[in-house]
């Protein structure tokens, strides 16, 4: 079942994709960043961890890069580009991990998300803005911290997002067999 | 409404993120006193297109895509200078060497501008 590509699973990623890609769209309009830059929701992670938690890992890997390739061209560009990649990608490899060890509920799993989307955002940043260490250094020390609060706020509002859409659409691939 | 599903690992796995933040605002509040970070900044036709730290030490070059010109900036020990560019007039290399915040290096035929700025907004920047 997994991984073929016949025409329903290639409708169900486009839908899927399309509805990560709005909602990334959606950020865009909340201006949050006012008060600290650099500061989203990460709205479009909680369709990812609903796909993850539903369709599986390599949906959701698929959808994930697909969106930051798709949202860079919509809207942020390759500067922004080059973070939000590599965080998407950090990110669903970690909570892929931590949803796997089952230590960690849906919550857990969103904050570590978020989180290291963030810091791998932060380290990506560095790299291509800096030539040398100091800058991280800088990065480290003053941003660092806001990231981790702002990213463990996201990840549970997504949890709790995420949560309440898989308790309440009901898996139709369960009920066919 | 129904408790919501938290385990004990996503407790420990917060609270140890939490404990993280803070500790690194701490770190980041004692070094903040006595280091007050510039920032070497790059602008073409108003644009940040480019962004170092003042205590790197780089030599690099900006191309101005419009203009087909380069020009080679160069952060040597906090100072700053622009050795060498394919403009007319040669105002940006003469300008010479700039090492405080506020200061710029401009080269009118390329647009470019050099500009050394204070630590307090390096952040908006990056996230643009």
């Amino acid at each position: 079942m997994k991984g073929k590509l016949n025409a329903k699973y290639i409708a169900e990623c486009g839908l899927l994709l399309s509805l990560a890609v709005t909602a990334s769209y959606v950020e865009t309009l909340i201006p949050l960043n006012i008060a600290i830059p650099g500061i989203k929701a990460g709205i479009a992670n909680c369709v990812i961890l609903f796909i993850l938690y539903r369709h599986g890992f390599l949906q959701a890997v698929l959808i994930s890069l697909l969106r930051t390739v798709i949202t860079a061209f919509l809207f942020s560009g390759p500067f922004a580009f080059v973070y939000s990649f590599s965080g998407a990608l950090v990110s669903i490899l970690l909570m892929n991990v931590l949803k796997k060890n089952s230590i960690f509920s849906i919550y857990g799993v969103s904050i570590a998300g978020g989180v290291s989307h963030n810091l791998t955002q932060l380290l990506a940043a560095s790299f291509v803005l800096t030539a040398s260490g100091s800058g991280i250094r800088y990065l480290m020390t003053y941003y660092l911290p806001v990231l981790i609060l702002a990213g463990m706020a996201a990840g549970c509002l997504n949890a709790l997002i995420a949560d309440t859409l898989i308790k309440r659409i009901p898996d139709k691939r369960k009920q066919e067999g | 409404m129904k408790k919501l599903p938290v385990k004990k690992a996503d407790i420990i796995l917060a609270a140890f993120l939490c404990l993280a933040a803070f500790l690194l605002l701490l770190v980041g509040g004692i070094q903040g006193r006595h280091q007050d970070a510039l920032w070497v900044r790059g602008y073409l036709d108003g644009k940040c297109v480019c962004e170092y730290p003042i205590d790197c030490d780089i030599k690099t070059t900006i191309r101005t895509p419009d203009q087909n010109g380069s020009n080679v900036l160069v952060i040597d020990q906090k100072k700053v200078y622009i050795a060498s560019a394919d403009c007319p007039g040669q105002d940006c290399v003469k300008m010479g060497i700039i090492t405080k915040s506020g200061e710029e290096l401009i080269c009118l035929p390329h647009k470019l501008v050099i500009r050394i700025e204070g630590g307090d907004n390096a952040i908006d920047a990056i996230s643009q």
